[in-house]
């Protein structure tokens, strides 16, 4: 498979959300290293380099992971409660990327150590703005720690 | 008689003139020859006279120095003294005559001499013979030169008429005497005064040497006490220590008298053996006899009248009967002045009595009055002050009169009791009517005076005024009475209990509810009658500890068995020094209560059940709610990012292919899409107000709003708005809710302002009654309670934008209710049903007001 290693990691069910997020990312050539997955056991098991993914070395990133919360099967939260809960996936930055603007959302990613949370714009263009400073900031600007 | 001392004469001549002259010596001799020759013959013939006539005859010589001797005498001179003729012949006459006769016979002798005149006298002479009385001549004899030689003296024996002579004068003497002493009687008015008179009458009238009176002393002695006396006595009654004792002393006249009740009379002083201690004083004081008559007082020998008379043989029969007389009368006139002097005593007495009872009565300051059987009246002043009459008022007043009329018949019948000898004294309370009407309540005791025979003389009566002491105690029966109704009136159960626990007094309630009548109850343990003793008796034993207990849950058990819950609350009750004597205990019967507590308590819990029930619906709605809005937010909002991504895509990805009607097509949807997010968020927005809780404190409201007009800054991009800001009050509420609300009233005023020229929004504040001043219209706005508190603050937001038809206000505030067209004026039509929510969610109220063309102004209260 491909052993180039990924830089992002987009969890999102709806497919009109990929597109028009991979539009918005290869607009401003970001979306090179773009794994999608499409619910969150899928999104676990990349990240744990389990099922389909095993054979995938866990050292190759991803450098961020773009989280949906409402996702099939185990939801965003779940997701970022255990990257958060395992020694080699914590350090991971996850952004919610997400239509809620609930609180309870915001307050509950937080609370699971998110590094940032973003409200999906129904607006196109205030959607690509955002997810242009997103990749931006978490593939140029951010510094990760070594692991 | 015979001279038988003629042997020397002496001639009174030689005797007076011794010295006459011896010249005629011889023809003195011859005469005296002569003489004595004649002297001779005749003495013969005088001779035989002498001795036949009945009269003395008797010739004294007469010799110097007053001496006379007895020279011739006659028979008769011998019968009548009893002397012999050598007792009397040639002796000198103090040799004779008796003594007591000597001195006047000597004076009667040189009488005759000096006068040469033949003297006459009456003598009384003792003899042995007994007393003579005589009626004595003497006749001088003279010689040639005149001297007296002799003395011829005849005696005529006038002893029987002088003894007749002498009985007529004392009789008449005794009369007199008992005459005078009985004026004295009949004057007398004080006893010594009498007997002082009846002794002088008796030896002044009755010619008595001496009289006295002695009482008889009842001391041991029974000596006899000389209370008065008379006449000669030179202190003979002081010598005589004379008792009425049948002792030596008291044996003569007087004692014996005394004792004996009768008249004794000693004759002769000289020779009565009886008169053997007093006789050398009594011959002294020339006391010849005497008599003594008892006086006899109030039937008893009270003392004797003791006459002494000169000579022996004093009283005669007659005499002693006068006596006897006199001594009864002088009895009856001491008795009758002892009596006098009795009664004048005892009136004294009485009067004195009366005077002081009479200042007692007058002076008391206790009301006294004396009734008379007849009604007549005399009260003292204490009296008739406590009745304000005055005493002549009262006086003239029947009983009756003064009297309370409901008392007349008490006071009548306490009378009649008297009367009747039922009771000494009668003792009551009873009412006077005062003058000026008032009642005036008094204690009353009356007795009644009876004299000997049992006959009422007056009714005593004394009064007290104890007016105040019944007003008071009326007022205290009043409040007594009062309090007692007071307490039985209570329909709760209330005791009184001693420290010793036992009861004391209850009212109806406590009967009723144990079953026990008081008379039962008084005196048991309180104790005993609750289902829990011990408990109740902790109860007052608490209270009596502590002074009160509140709310003390017992059970009482009537004597059927039926248990009332009760609540006791009891607390101690004092003496008037404050002492504890007993608890007060009142119950209150909670059955009721307890039964209606127990069908709270059901309620209750079925409320609750209820509550959580609903409550458990309510969480479950909400939670669905919640799902939803959720879903709304995560599941409306893409497809509408999807429909204006890929529009936009399409939009500038493959524009040159579409024709410009295309394009503009795809801006509707675009369009349409952004107005749909829109109204999602406004939707979210506003279900989320609805759940938040909110986080009320004190904040500037003028800060807030600065900060709003700050937020707000972009959307006044190329526009010339005045805001003006006034004075705003600082409030109480949730500062993130507030701010959504001027976001939301300020952002309107900007919009719809949008065509002004020069817009104009003012935010401003004004109390409650400044905003009722100012518009008489105020309360159809809306509801009054938003007005309630005249200190309120009201906030607006005034602009002078497009404003809005009144008629359509109503809508104003309904979600998705918009009064503009879309093309007009953008909006979702759920920013003023967010700040209405918002408003009501704190309490306050939101109205406007508008006028098409002319700007509208939103009023808002947060609560009071």
């Amino acid at each position: 498979m491909i052993m180039n290693s990924v830089e992002i990691l987009l969890v999102e069910d709806n497919p009109n959300d990929v597109e028009l997020t991979l539009h918005a990312l290869k607009k401003n050539n970001l979306a090179n290293h773009i794994e999608i997955v499409r619910d969150g056991a899928e999104a676990l098991d990349f990240l744990f380099c389990r099922g389909v993914f095993a054979e995938r070395d866990m050292e190759s990133g991803p450098k961020v992971v773009l989280l949906d919360l409402k996702l099939p099967k185990v939801d965003g939260l779940e997701v970022l409660k255990q990257i958060r809960s395992d020694p080699r996936t914590k350090a991971i930055p996850v952004v919610v990327l997400t239509s809620s603007r609930e609180e309870r959302d915001i307050a509950d990613s937080y609370n699971l150590g998110v590094n940032s949370y973003v409200a999906k714009p129904v607006d196109f263009e205030q959607f690509t703005e955002a997810v242009r400073q997103l990749g931006l900031y978490w593939l140029l600007l951010n510094q990760p720690p070594r692991i | 008689m015979k001279n038988t001392n003629n042997s020397q004469p002496k001639p009174g001549g030689e005797r007076k003139n011794s010295t006459a002259p011896l010249v005629n010596v011889k023809q003195v001799v011859e005469r005296q020859k002569r003489v004595e020759r004649t002297l001779r013959q005749n003495e013969n013939r005088l001779s035989q006279i002498y001795d036949v006539v009945s009269d003395v005859l008797f010739i004294l010589a007469v010799e110097p120095d007053e001496a006379f001797r007895f020279v011739s005498i006659n028979k008769r001179f011998l019968e009548v003294t009893g002397l012999s003729e050598e007792q009397v012949i040639g002796k000198p006459y103090q040799e004779v005559i008796p003594e007591p006769a000597q001195a006047m016979v000597l004076e009667k002798y040189n009488e005759a001499i000096r006068t040469q005149k033949t003297v006459q006298w009456e003598e009384i002479s003792e003899y042995p013979t007994g007393t003579r009385y005589g009626e004595v001549n003497v006749t001088p004899v003279f010689d040639e030169s005149c001297q007296c030689m002799q003395l011829v003296g005849t005696v005529h024996d006038i002893t029987g008429r002088k003894l007749a002579e002498q009985e007529v004068q004392r009789s008449n003497r005794s009369l007199r005497m008992i005459s005078t002493c009985n004026q004295a009687l009949v004057r007398a008015l004080e006893e010594k005064e009498l007997l002082d008179e009846i002794c002088r009458t008796v030896v002044n009238v009755g010619s008595y040497r001496m009289a006295w009176v002695g009482f008889a002393e009842p001391d041991k002695k029974k000596s006899v006490n000389p209370v008065a006396q008379a006449g000669f006595e030179q202190g003979y009654l002081e010598t005589l220590n004379i008792t009425w004792s049948d002792t030596p002393h008291g044996r003569g006249p007087t004692g014996t008298s005394i004792r004996t009740g009768r008249v004794v009379i000693s004759s002769n002083i000289q020779t009565d053996p009886a008169l053997a201690p007093w006789r050398v004083e009594a011959l002294k004081r020339g006391y010849g006899s005497s008599i003594a008559l008892p006086l006899a007082v109030n039937a008893q020998a009270a003392g004797a009248l003791t006459i002494y008379a000169a000579g022996p043989e004093a009283f005669g029969p007659e005499e002693v009967a006068l006596l006897t007389e006199l001594a009864g009368d002088l009895a009856y006139g001491i008795e009758a002045l002892r009596t006098r002097t009795a009664r004048k005593q005892a009136e004294e007495a009485l009067r004195e009595s009366e005077d002081k009872f009479k200042y007692v009565f007058d002076h008391s300051v206790i009301g006294k009055s004396i009734t008379l059987p007849s009604g007549e009246v005399h009260v003292n002043r204490a009296f008739s002050d406590m009745l304000g009459y005055s005493q002549e008022e009262v006086q003239n007043r029947k009983w009756q009169e003064i009297t309370h009329p409901d008392d007349v018949e008490l006071t009548q019948m306490e009378l009649d009791s008297l009367i009747a000898g039922k009771k000494d004294l009668v003792r009551f309370n009873k009412r006077f009517i005062h003058k000026n009407g008032a009642v005036v309540w008094t204690d009353l005791s009356t007795s009644l005076r009876c004299d000997e025979q049992g006959k009422p003389v007056y009714f005593m009566t004394t009064i007290n005024d104890i007016t105040e002491r019944k007003q008071a105690e009326e007022a205290l029966r009043l409040a007594s009475a009062y309090n007692r109704s007071l307490i039985e009136a209570s329909l709760d159960p209330l005791v009184t209990i001693g420290p010793d626990g036992k009861i004391t007094d209850v009212n109806a309630a406590t009967e009723q509810v144990t079953g026990c009548p008081r008379n039962e109850l008084i005196g048991k343990d309180f104790s005993d009658y609750f289902t829990e003793p011990e408990q109740a008796r902790l109860g007052y034993q608490q209270v009596f500890r502590e002074g009160s207990v509140r709310d003390y849950l017992l059970e009482i058990r009537h004597r059927d068995g039926h248990i009332t819950p009760v609540r006791y609350n009891a607390s101690v009750y004092t003496d008037e020094n404050g002492r504890v004597i007993g608890v007060f205990a009142a119950a209150r019967d909670i059955t009721e209560r307890k039964r209606a507590e127990e069908e709270i308590q059901k309620l209750n819990a079925e409320l609750e059940q209820r509550v959580l029930d609903r409550t458990a619906q309510l969480e479950s709605a909400n939670k669905e709610l919640e799902a939803f809005s959720y879903s709304v937010s995560h599941d409306l909002r893409a497809p509408l990012r999807a429909v204006d991504g890929f529009s936009r895509i399409l939009m500038e990805e493959y524009a040159p292919q579409l024709a410009p009607e295309a394009q503009r097509y795809l801006q509707l949807v675009r369009d349409n899409a952004r107005q749909m997010g829109h109204l999602v968020d406004d939707l979210l927005a506003f279900s989320r107000l609805g759940r938040q809780p909110l986080a009320k404190r004190s904040f500037a409201m003028a800060d807030l709003v600065q900060e709003v007009l700050e937020d707000l800054r972009p959307e006044q991009q190329g526009r010339t708005i005045q805001v003006s800001v006034c004075d705003l009050l600082p409030c109480e509420a949730d500062p993130a809710l507030l701010k959504q609300v001027w976001i939301n009233l300020l952002s309107n005023a900007i919009k719809f302002t949008r065509r002004c020229e020069e817009a104009r929004i003012e935010v401003g504040c004004m109390l409650v009654e400044d905003f009722k001043s100012q518009d008489a219209d105020w309360a159809s706005h809306l509801p009054q309670g938003a007005f309630s508190n005249p200190q309120s603050a009201i906030y607006y937001v005034r602009d002078n934008g497009v404003g809005f038809d009144m008629q359509y206000v109503h809508k104003l505030f309904g979600v998705f209710q918009r009064l503009h067209r879309a093309e007009d004026y953008e909006g979702t039509g759920v920013g003023l049903a967010i700040v209405q929510r918002i408003v009501h969610r704190h309490g306050g109220y939101v109205w406007a007001k508008a006028k098409v063309g002319e700007g509208a102004t939103f009023y808002f209260t947060i609560s009071d």
